[in-house]
């Protein structure tokens, strides 16, 4: 497992923890705030699992306490260059108030939300763990 | 970068109060950023053009919010499937039954507020 900080150190809450399953598919845990200040480490983070030839990326927001439109965007770009190499994004939202953030800005009809890691990596094709 | 909702104008109240929904929750938003032209005369007169209600910059998405009845919103989905056709662009529509909801399973008693003050029947 890897884990930053990055430039999240202005924002003390926030990290992102990295857990491999399988050869192809990763895991991105987000802790805390994830707001404009952390995009641009999110965006490289996310980035980097795909242009490491990642077939499944799960994003795991169930420690995560807020997201903002700048996030939503980023996960929105990762999710276009992702599909368009034949790859899957799931999105781990168990909290209603991550869940809503989703519902409000209609991203919903748009991304694939999971209740839990365990369902989310089974819907992205890596089921040993399910 | 967003207005403030308390900003005018606002052309419905439940626009104002989706407004103050996306800034409660981070949302950044323009109000009527860019108008469409669909159908234009020889001469060069609009004869037709659609502006959605907001647009969410970070998402690259439009939203256009109605409280008409639904069987009275033909017209604006028409030129809803026009712009997005003709131009590319994502364009969502939140009908009067979709922002009751949400503002129902939400708890966001302001927006279903609005939503119902237009005779909107709430689901």
């Amino acid at each position: 497992m890897r884990v930053s900080g990055g430039q999240a150190a202005a924002n003390d809450e926030f990290r992102i923890d990295e857990e491999r399953v399988g050869s192809a598919t990763v895991v991105l845990a987000l802790h805390g705030e994830a707001d404009m200040r952390i995009a641009s480490e999110l965006q490289d983070r996310l980035g980097e699992v795909i242009d490491e030839g990642s077939v499944a990326v799960v994003l795991d927001l169930s420690d995560a306490s807020f997201l903002d439109s700048t996030t939503l965007g980023v996960l929105l770009g990762a999710m276009k260059r992702l599909r368009a190499r034949g790859g899957r994004f799931r999105i781990v939202a168990p909290k209603a108030e991550i869940r809503r953030i989703f519902e409000l800005t209609l991203l919903d009809r748009v991304f694939e939300l999971d209740r839990s890691r365990r369902e989310a990596l089974a819907a992205a094709g890596d089921g040993r763990l399910a | 970068m967003s207005r403030q909702a308390d900003d005018p104008p606002f052309a419905h109240p439940v626009e104002r109060e989706l407004a103050r929904v996306f800034d409660a929750h981070g949302v950044r938003w323009l109000y009527e950023p860019h108008t469409f032209v669909l159908e234009q005369e020889p001469d060069g007169t609009v004869r037709e053009a659609f502006t959605p209600d907001f647009y969410l910059p970070d998402l690259g998405l439009y939203v256009e919010c109605t409280v008409a009845r639904q069987r009275l919103t033909n017209r604006k989905r028409q030129k809803v499937r026009k712009v997005r056709a003709r131009n590319g662009v994502k364009v969502e529509v939140l009908f009067g039954r979709d922002l009751a909801r949400l503002a129902d399973r939400w708890s966001l008693h302001e927006l279903g507020a609005a939503t119902g003050a237009s005779g909107v029947r709430q689901v």
